[in-house]
């Protein structure tokens, strides 16, 4: 862990309380990003992804806790910061993408209006001129038209021209740190395309570190340098991009790899991973994974495995590697 | 938009006149006439009968109506045989202004009042605080008006004796200067302006509340902390507009509500509005008198549709009438 780091978060578990108990949904993870650095979180529905990010950003529900032993953003502690300048933060310096654009701006204001909300509240711009940076935006986004299209309500925008100006709200503001959360999940296959294209060529731009989170294996081996895979609110494996997708170690990635189609090779039939994601609010003993898991063994039903680095930079939260990667029992 | 009125307002025609002759049937329908409540006991027959015969009473139902109808659509509602003769339009526009002070105020007040409460108990969901404001809103929906305010009377004009028991003015008062004679006034409107205000405001802060954490649980909500708003802003700016929008229909489709809910508490203080006036009509079965008031009252319920409808579309973008 360089001095270059943006962000790091040390043990992160956020947990909220329900009618139905208590739904641990993020365990023990931690992670880190560099300056400029992209990097994909991938899983299951409920797995945590979410989560992390919202945690992160200290956005929870009031129903929602979040503990962890540090959460440093550029040498600041997150979770020691008042709530007035943790607001100094977002929007400003760490910016978040939602996944519904449909829903994720208030019907009743301008496009513009709110995306100038932000502008004129961090960088402290008149009405003219904040208009005026909000238009650019617009513009930089490829929005046609961004005149008009900032005095429009968000009704009357299409979900991919809506995404764009989500985009384009969060960047206005030149965040270090982006939170894009399954971003093109609500769009089409040819509309989301369009988005990630945007998205890349915007990083590049303005040099912002961008946390990808998707379900969606193609979409994060697109878009990040380095993957964390989570099941069930832990971190179960975490490598670089070309490391996961030649070398993939946990069984559940293997799975996820497994059930995606890939047209290169002439396979008709994917292989799904069998079973559902356990309930949050009754995790599995052991290893989250283990009634899935076609390697399972004897310690996986009792005992939860560390994540271990297998490799520079490659780290597995599974017992067939403990040791440095030897096969463990049988 | 000008269509869109235009058309509304052509509509208002037939529901009148189907409004209006259900009433009439029904009006004509329960026992007893004008005479039986207003006669001298020692009258003849004979004399009573000469008397129906003279207003039309015995003519078949539909003619009747028929000739209300013609005649209102003329302005002329007809005369009052409780008030002897007076044109029910005079006595009508007599009733209004107490009626509206104690209506509009009470409006008004309960709005003021409940939306900001609906919204702090909202934003504190389960607090002690918002436990208090749901039984208090539970409270005032459920005690009947009239008994609230007897309770009232009963302890702020008999037993302290600070304020009248009921009417508008002094019986035979003589004001010696406009401010002694609104003083008088307000003295007066307190009272049904409490009870009326508490049922108003309980509904609308029952509604507020609803509304508002349906509001908060909103995406657009969190995209608005996201941006690093202050929570007050994204309360009173981003989920309160969205909060209101129902808010606005049901203040549009109470206003006939509250005027019917004026008819109890006028009764029981004796406020010379509409709501007495209705009550008079019924009790002396003044036909004539009858029909105005609810003419009045449906003409109320249509434009209060109308203009929840239109102001809906003036703070909705999403709506548009064209």
């Amino acid at each position: 862990m360089g001095v270059n780091e943006l962000l790091q978060v040390t043990n992160l578990s956020s947990s909220f309380q329900t009618e139905d108990g208590l739904v641990r949904a993020v365990r023990d993870v931690s992670f880190h990003i560099s300056h400029g650095e992209s990097l994909g979180i991938v899983g299951e529905s409920g797995c945590g992804k979410s989560v992390t990010c919202l945690s992160v950003m200290r956005l929870m529900e009031q129903n929602g806790r979040i503990e962890a032993d540090s959460m440093r953003f550029e040498g600041r502690d997150l979770l020691s910061l008042r709530e007035r300048q943790m607001q100094k933060i977002r929007g400003n310096e760490m910016a978040m993408i939602f996944q519904e654009p449909m829903t994720s701006f208030n019907p009743v204001f301008t496009i513009g209006f709110q995306l100038q909300e932000a502008i004129r509240l961090h960088q402290g711009l008149n009405k003219k001129a904040a208009r005026n940076a909000s238009i650019d935006m617009l513009k930089q986004v490829g929005i046609p038209r961004p005149e008009k299209i900032n005095d429009e309500y968000p009704h009357a925008l299409s979900g991919g021209m809506r995404q764009r100006a989500m985009i384009a709200m969060a960047i206005s503001c030149r965040p270090k740190l982006i939170f894009a959360d399954e971003p093109t999940t609500a769009l089409d296959v040819t509309i989301q395309a369009q988005i990630l294209e945007l998205m890349q060529k915007l990083q590049q731009e303005i040099h912002t570190a961008v946390v990808f989170i998707s379900h969606d294996l193609g979409v994060i081996a697109e878009m990040s340098e380095r993957v964390m895979v989570m099941y069930a609110g832990r971190i179960v494996e975490i490598a670089g991009r070309r490391n996961l997708f030649k070398d993939p170690k946990h069984p559940y990635t293997i799975g996820l790899i497994r059930s995606k189609p890939d047209m290169e090779i002439e396979s008709p039939v994917l292989t799904p991973i069998p079973g559902t994601v356990p309930n949050p609010l009754h995790t599995p003993p052991g290893c989250p994974y283990h009634p899935r898991c076609e390697h399972v063994m004897d310690i996986c039903r009792s005992t939860l495995p560390e994540l271990i680095s297998h490799e520079q930079m490659h780290q597995v939260r599974c017992w067939l590697y403990d040791q440095q990667g030897a096969v463990h029992g049988s | 938009m000008r269509i869109y009125i235009l058309r509304r307002l052509l509509q208002v025609i037939p529901t009148l006149v189907g409004t209006t002759f259900i009433i009439f049937i029904i009006i004509n329908a329960a026992p007893g006439n004008p005479m039986s409540t207003l006669v001298d006991p020692t009258i003849s027959a004979e004399a009573i009968e000469r008397r129906i015969e003279q207003l039309g009473l015995d003519r078949p139902l539909l003619e009747r109506y028929g000739v209300w109808l013609r005649e209102t659509f003329q302005g002329n509602l007809g005369y009052s045989t409780r008030y002897r003769g007076r044109p029910v339009t005079d006595i009508i526009q007599s009733r209004l202004g107490p009626t509206m002070l104690l209506t509009f105020s009470s409006i008004f007040l309960s709005f003021i009042i409940a939306v900001p409460i609906g919204v702090i108990s909202a934003t504190r969901q389960y607090s002690k605080l918002d436990y208090t404001v749901v039984v208090g809103a539970i409270a005032g929906v459920s005690i009947p008006v009239f008994f609230l305010g007897i309770v009232l009377i009963w302890l702020f004009a008999l037993q302290f004796g600070w304020l009248p028991v009921g009417g508008m003015m002094r019986a035979g008062a003589r004001y010696p200067s406009w401010f002694a004679w609104a003083f008088d006034v307000l003295r007066h409107l307190v009272l049904p302006l409490i009870t009326l205000t508490a049922a108003g405001t309980a509904r609308f802060v029952r509604f507020t509340r609803s509304s508002m954490l349906e509001v908060v649980r909103q995406d657009y909500i969190r995209t608005a902390r996201a941006k690093g708003l202050s929570e007050r802003v994204v309360i009173y700016r981003h989920a309160l507009r969205n909060s209101l929008l129902p808010v606005v229909t049901i203040l549009g489709l109470s206003l006939p509500f509250l005027f019917s809910g004026a008819v109890i508490t006028e009764a029981v203080f004796a406020w010379p509005g509409m709501g007495t006036l209705i009550i008079e009509a019924v009790t002396t079965r003044d036909y004539s008198l009858l029909m105005g008031t609810n003419l009045f009252l449906a003409v109320l319920v249509i434009l209060g549709n109308l203009v929840a409808d239109l102001v809906y579309a003036l703070i909705d973008p999403r709506i548009r009438y064209d």
